[in-house]
C-alpha cells in the first residue's frame, strides 16, 4: 500500500498515477497493434485522446448534477483539479457515448474498432489493479496462505494483484497469442471481455468488502457472472470462422 | 465437424456459467462472519483509532468522546502551504454545521511544526473548532499519516468513511463529504 509517492517536499498520489501511466502505455501498445485490425493508427490516438477529455468533463458534470448546493456558494469549485470531484460512472458513459459518436461518424464498424481498443482496455484493466493495491482499496479476506500480506493486524490474500494477474493473462491471450484475422471482428473484445470477468468473477470471490444481495452474496460477483454469460453468448457467435461468411460474399 | 466443433463451445460456455454460479454461492459472506467496523485501522471502512491530545486552549480532546455525531479530521502543519490554504474552507464548514452536531478537529503536526507559529496562525483565521496538538506524532502515526494535509471523514458509527490525501481540498468537496456523514441516521 503505497497511496503517496513522495518526491523531497512534493507528494503526488500514487493511484491516479498510475492510472495515467497506464492510459499512457495503453494507447502506445493500442497504436503499435492497430495495424493488425487494419485501423488507422492516428485515428485510435484521436479517439483515445477525445474520449479521455470527454470522460474528464463528464466525470466533473455527473458529480455537480449529483451535489448541485455544495457548488453555489463556491462556482470556483467547479474547476479544482481535485480527482475527487469527479463521478466515475458518470464519466465512462459519457466517455462511451463520445467514442461511439465519433467512429460512427467516421463509419467504421464497431466490432472492428473495439478489438483495436481491446490491447487499451487489457492494459487500463491492469493498471486498475495496481492502483486499487497502492490505495489499498478492494483489499481481500484473512487468509493463512504463504502469500497472504500482512495489511491490518492480520494476513490477507492480495485480491489487487490476483486481478493484475488475471488482467496479464487476458493482455498476453488477446494481444499476443490468438490470429485476429482468422475470426470475426469483434472476437478479440468479446474474448477479452470473458477472459477478465471469468478471473474477476473468481477472484472477487477472496475481497473483504462489496455490496452485498440476499445471504451474503457479492453484488460484483452477480455483476460479472451476468457479463460472462452475455460475453459468452457474443464469443460463440463471433467465434465462427471468416470463410463461413463467403457464400454470402458471392452473391452479393 | 463444425456443428460438432460449435456443440462443444456451447456446451463448455453452460460449463463455465454453472460454475461460476456455484463459485458466487460457495464465496458468499457469512452473515455470522466479523465486520470490519470492528477492527482499528486508519482505512475507509474500518474503525477510526482513538486519540487523546491536548488542544490550543488547553483541553483534552477524545477522538471516542465523540462518538454519536459525524467527525472531520484535518492533519495540518503551519509551513505546509496546501494546509494552510484550505483551512479557511474548514471554517467555513464548520459555521454552516456546527448547529447540525459535525465536529472538525484539525491535528496539529506539532513534532513537525512550531507551537507559535501554528497559534498564530489559528488566530489570524479565528479557527474556533478545536486544534489538538499531536507534539509526540503518536496520532500522526496511528492514521499512518503519508503526507500533510491529510483529511479523515468519520461517521456517527466512528467509521472512516473517505479519507483525503493532500490538498488543498475544495469547500464544494468538503460539503459532499458532510453532506454524506450526515445521511446515515444516529
Amino acid at each position: 500500500m503505497f497511496p503517496v509517492i513522495n518526491f523531497g517536499s512534493l507528494s503526488l498520489p500514487a493511484p491516479e498515477l498510475i492510472l495515467l501511466l497506464g492510459f499512457w502505455l495503453g494507447s502506445v501498445l493500442t497504436e503499435r497493434k492497430s495495424k493488425h485490425f487494419k485501423v488507422n493508427s492516428n485515428l485510435v490516438e484521436k479517439v483515445l485522446w477525445t474520449c479521455l477529455l470527454a470522460g474528464l468533463i463528464g466525470a466533473r458534470l455527473s458529480f455537480i448534477s449529483r451535489y448541485p448546493s455544495a457548488f453555489q456558494e463556491n462556482l470556483l469549485s467547479v474547476f479544482s483539479l481535485n480527482p475527487n470531484l469527479l463521478d466515475p460512472a458518470g464519466g465512462l458513459l459519457i466517455s462511451a457515448a463520445v467514442g461511439f459518436i465519433y467512429i460512427s461518424q467516421k463509419r467504421i464498424s464497431l466490432w472492428v474498432f473495439l478489438d483495436s481498443l481491446t490491447p487499451f482496455f487489457a492494459v487500463m484493466a491492469i493498471a486498475l489493479s495496481f492502483s486499487n493495491f497502492a490505495a489499498g482499496t478492494g483489499f481481500g479476506t484473512s487468509t493463512t496462505l504463504p502469500w497472504g500480506i500482512s495489511l491490518w493486524g492480520e494476513l490477507r490474500h492480495p485480491v489487487q494483484i490476483y486481478h493484475l494477474a488475471g488482467g496479464l493473462v487476458a493482455l498476453y491471450i488477446t494481444s499476443y497469442r490468438i490470429q485476429t484475422s482468422e475470426h470475426q471482428p469483434g472476437f478479440t473484445f468479446v474474448l477479452f471481455v470473458s477472459l477478465t470477468s471469468c478471473f474477476r468473477l473468481f477472484f472477487s470471490g477472496f475481497q473483504e468488502t462489496a455490496s452485498l444481495v440476499g445471504d451474503g452474496i457479492r453484488l460484483p460477483q452477480l455483476t460479472y457472472w451476468t457479463i460472462l454469460a452475455i460475453s459468452l453468448f457474443l464469443l460463440n457467435k463471433h467465434n465462427r470462422p471468416l470463410q463461413m461468411e463467403k457464400p454470402d460474399e458471392s452473391q452479393e | 465437424m463444425t456443428s460438432y466443433r460449435f456443440e462443444r463451445h456451447q456446451l463448455g460456455s453452460i460449463f463455465i456459467l454453472l460454475a461460476g454460479l456455484a463459485w458466487v454461492w460457495v464465496s458468499r459472506i457469512p452473515t455470522d462472519s466479523g465486520s470490519l467496523q470492528t477492527i482499528v485501522a486508519p482505512q475507509e471502512s474500518f474503525l477510526a483509532p482513538d486519540f487523546n491530545l491536548t488542544t490550543l486552549s488547553g483541553e483534552n480532546f477524545f477522538l471516542s468522546e465523540f462518538r454519536g455525531s459525524p467527525v472531520i479530521i484535518n492533519f495540518w502543519a503551519s509551513w505546509c502551504p496546501p494546509c494552510r490554504a484550505e483551512m479557511p474552507a474548514f471554517q467555513q464548514v464548520f459555521a454552516e454545521y456546527e448547529d447540525l452536531g459535525l465536529i472538525i478537529a484539525a491535528v496539529n503536526a506539532t513534532n513537525q511544526d512550531s507551537l507559535s507559529e501554528a497559534a498564530a496562525f489559528a488566530s489570524e483565521n479565528n479557527l474556533t473548532f478545536p486544534i489538538p496538538l499531536d507534539k509526540t506524532g503518536s496520532a500522526s502515526r496511528s492514521y499512518n499519516l503519508y503526507s500533510l494535509p491529510t483529511t479523515i471523514f468519520i461517521d456517527r458509527q466512528g467509521i472512516i468513511q473517505k479519507i483525503i490525501i493532500g490538498g488543498p481540498i475544495p469547500i464544494a468537496l468538503i460539503r459532499v463529504q458532510a453532506d454524506k456523514l450526515f445521511q446515515d441516521k444516529p
